[in-house]
C-alpha cells in the first residue's frame, strides 16, 4: 500500500485538533496488515480489520478521504512533466536547428 | 559479386527484361536488370519468375533489399531480403501507443516519420536501450504509408516502411513482445478496469478511467518509467527488462459487470484489485499475466494497493535457503500479483514500483511487506523481521540468503525505528535514503533515488529471474 505522505498528516492534524500521530499511525498499521491477509482463505478477518479503520476514520480523522485526495490531485498536476509537442517539416524545408541532447 | 541495397522504388515489364530502379540513398537510384533469353533452360527461366516475383514484393511492401550482381554489371543474379535493425510493434494508430524495439538506442533518440512531403519528429516518452514508447502517436503523423526511423546525433536506425491509421485505438495492444522463447513470457499488464465495484453490496458501476484514455495513457507510461528508469535497478539488472512482456488493455466494449470490476472501493479512499478476476478478464484478450496493475480513475478513491502472487506450485521451480530453511522460486503463476492504481497518482514518487514489490512477491514463497509500519504477519517475510521486546538491540546479521549473510539496517536510514517498534530490517542498498519499502516520502532529497536493501534485492533478482527465464 501506498505509504502516507507527510504533508497528509501534518494537513489531516490540523484539520482535526485532537488527532495524534499515533492514531495515523494505527489505522496506517491496519490498512497495510489488511493486505498482508490472504482473501480468499481470511475474508472475516479482512472485515475485522476494515471495521476497525472505519472507527477510527470516523472517530479521529473523517475528512482523511477528502484531504488525501486533495493533496494527491494537487501533487499530480505538479508532477506532470509537459511533452514537447512533434515537429513538422515539409520536404524542402530546412532542418530546425538542434539542442545537444539531439532533441529539435 | 557485388551486393547493392537500397529499397525497390519502380519496375518496368518490358517484353524480355525487367527493369528495377534501387534507391540506394535519397538522391541516388541504381538501374538494374532482369533478362529472360529464349534458350534458358526451364529451370532458370522459374528461377528468374521466382526473382521478379520478389522483387515486385520488394517494391508493393517498400522493403528493403540487397540486389546481387557482377562488379560493375547490372543484371540481377539474386535477391536478399535485408532485416532492419528497429521493429516497430503492432499498427500505427493515431492516439494510440506507439512502440518501436531495437538494439543500443541512444537515450536522445528522435522518432521520425517520413512521408514523400513531410517529415514529423516525436520525442518519445519512453527511452530504452531495447525500445521507445510514443504515449500517444500524434495526429500530426498523417494518416498513409510512410516510413519511421530512430535519429540521434552520430546514429540513425534503419527506415521501416509503415502505414499510419486513423480511428479506434487497439483494445489489446503489446507494448513490449518479452522474451520470444519463454512460453508464456513473464507478462506485466496494465488494464483499465471497465468495472468500479462498490465497497459493500457488490455493485459496479462504470470506471471514469472508461472516459480517459488520455490520463491512462499517461498513467501507463509513467508506471513504466517509474519500473524501468528510477535509481532502482531491479528490472534493468542483467537486462532483465528485455525480456518482459508488457502489455495494455483498455476496452471500451467491455462489458461493464462483476467480472470486468477490476478494482474495489475500500473506505475512505483506498482502491482494491480484485485479485481473482485478473486471469479470467486478462484471459479473454489471450494474455496469460504474471502482474496485473489495473488502473481506475475514481477520484474519491486514489491510494493505491496490492496484492501478492500466488504462484503454480505444482509446476518448476528453483530452491534456494533461507536462514537455512529450503525453499523454493516458483517459475510459474497461479494467480497473478495484481495492485490498483489511480489515474490521479502523485507521479513524482515511486508507488508504482513500490507496488510491484509487493505484487511480485508471493504469499507463500516470500512476501516483500510494508517497512514504514510496525507489524508483521505469520509466513515467510522476506523483508522484515521481529524482536522479542522493543528494547531488544538489533542483531548485527539480518538473515542468511542462499550461503550469504545480510546485515541488518540497525539505523533505518535516516528515519530511525520509533521506540516502540520491534521490527528491525536488512541493510539498505543505499544507507542515506528510505527504503523503496519503506516511506520513501520522507526521503530529504529526490525521493525516486530511493532503493531497496541488498537482501530484497538479491532475493527478488533471483525469483525474478526464475520467472522471466524459465
Amino acid at each position: 500500500m501506498e505509504p502516507i505522505r507527510p504533508d497528509v498528516r501534518e494537513e489531516l492534524k490540523r484539520v482535526h485538533p485532537g488527532l495524534a500521530d499515533r492514531d495515523i499511525d494505527r489505522y496506517d498499521e491496519l490498512t497495510s496488515q489488511r493486505f498482508l491477509v490472504d482473501p480468499d482463505r481470511e475474508p472475516e478477518r479482512i472485515r475485522q480489520i476494515d471495521l476497525e479503520r472505519t472507527r477510527i476514520v470516523q472517530e479521529k480523522m473523517p475528512r482523511l478521504a477528502e484531504i488525501e485526495n486533495a493533496v494527491v490531485l494537487r501533487r499530480r498536476e505538479a508532477s506532470r512533466a509537459p511533452k514537447p509537442p512533434p515537429q513538422v517539416r515539409l520536404k524542402g524545408e530546412p532542418e530546425p536547428p538542434r539542442e545537444p541532447d539531439g532533441s529539435a | 559479386m557485388a551486393t547493392t541495397t537500397g529499397r525497390v522504388t519502380r519496375m518496368i515489364w518490358q517484353s524480355q527484361f525487367v527493369c528495377l530502379f534501387v534507391e540506394t540513398a535519397p538522391s541516388n537510384q541504381s538501374l538494374f536488370v532482369l533478362q529472360f533469353h529464349a534458350g534458358d533452360s526451364a529451370f532458370v527461366t522459374e528461377h528468374k519468375r521466382q526473382l521478379a516475383k520478389l522483387l515486385a514484393v520488394a517494391l508493393t511492401s517498400r522493403r528493403r533489399v540487397g540486389v546481387q550482381h557482377e562488379t560493375g554489371q547490372a543484371v540481377v543474379r539474386g535477391i536478399d531480403f535485408l532485416l532492419p535493425d528497429i521493429s516497430p510493434v503492432g499498427p500505427a494508430v493515431q492516439g494510440d501507443f506507439y512502440s518501436i524495439t531495437g538494439n543500443g538506442i541512444p537515450n536522445t533518440a528522435q522518432v521520425v516519420f517520413e512521408t514523400g512531403v513531410s517529415t514529423v519528429t516525436v520525442t518519445p516518452d519512453l527511452r530504452r536501450p531495447h525500445w521507445v514508447l510514443i504515449e500517444r502517436l500524434p495526429a500530426a503523423v498523417p494518416a498513409g504509408p510512410c516510413t519511421v526511423r530512430l535519429t540521434a546525433p552520430g546514429w540513425q536506425s534503419d527506415r521501416v516502411p509503415i502505414t499510419v491509421f486513423t480511428g479506434a485505438a487497439e483494445a489489446r495492444r503489446t507494448l513490449y513482445p518479452g522474451r520470444p522463447s519463454a512460453s508464456p513470457p513473464y507478462t506485466f499488464v496494465f488494464a483499465a478496469t471497465p468495472g468500479l465495484e462498490a465497497e459493500s453490496g457488490g455493485g459496479v458501476a462504470t470506471d471514469p478511467v472508461r472516459n480517459d484514455r488520455a490520463t491512462y495513457h499517461d498513467v501507463v507510461r509513467h508506471c513504466l518509467a517509474n519500473l524501468l528508469t528510477v535509481t532502482e535497478s531491479l528490472l534493468r539488472d542483467g537486462g532483465l527488462e528485455r525480456q518482459v512482456r508488457f502489455v495494455s488493455i483498455f476496452d471500451p466494449a467491455a462489458a461493464v459487470n462483476a467480472a470486468s470490476a477490476l478494482v474495489k472501493r475500500v473506505s475512505p479512499n483506498l482502491i482494491e484489485p480484485m485479485r481473482a478476476r485478473m486471469n479470467g478478464f486478462v484471459g479473454r484478450y489471450w494474455e496469460d499475466p504474471d502482474i496485473v496493475f489495473a488502473v481506475s480513475g475514481s477520484t474519491t478513491h486514489t491510494r493505491a494497493s496490492a496484492w501478492f502472487t500466488t504462484d503454480d506450485g505444482s509446476r518448476p521451480g528453483v530452491t534456494f535457503t533461507y536462514d537455512g530453511v529450503s525453499r523454493t522460486h516458483r517459475r510459474f503463476t497461479d494467480i497473478p500479483g495484481s495492485a490498483a492504481i489511480s489515474t490521479q497518482m502523485d507521479q513524482s514518487g515511486l508507488t508504482a514500483i513500490h507496488e510491484f514489490g509487493h505484487a511480485a512477491s508471493d504469499f507463500g514463497n516470500g512476501m516483500v511487506i510494508d517497512l514504514y509500519v510496525d507489524g508483521t504477519r505469520t509466513g515467510f517475510v522476506v523483508n522484515k523481521k521481529m524482536r522479542a521486546q522493543a528494547s531488544d538491540t538489533i542483531p548485527a546479521n539480518f538473515a542468511t540468503y542462499a550461503g550469504t549473510t545480510f546485515t541488518s539496517d540497525t539505523a533505518r536510514d535516516g528515519l530511525g525505528y520509533p521506540n516502540t517498534w520491534r521490527s528491525f530490517h536488512p541493510a539498505l542498498v543505499d544507507a542515506a535514503r528510505p527504503n523503496l519499502m519503506d516511506n520513501y516520502w520522507l526521503a530529504s532529497s529526490n525521493v525516486q533515488a530511493c532503493r531497496l536493501d541488498g537482501l530484497t534485492f538479491q532475493w527478488f533478482r533471483d525469483r525474478l529471474r526464475a520467472k522471466i527465464l524459465r
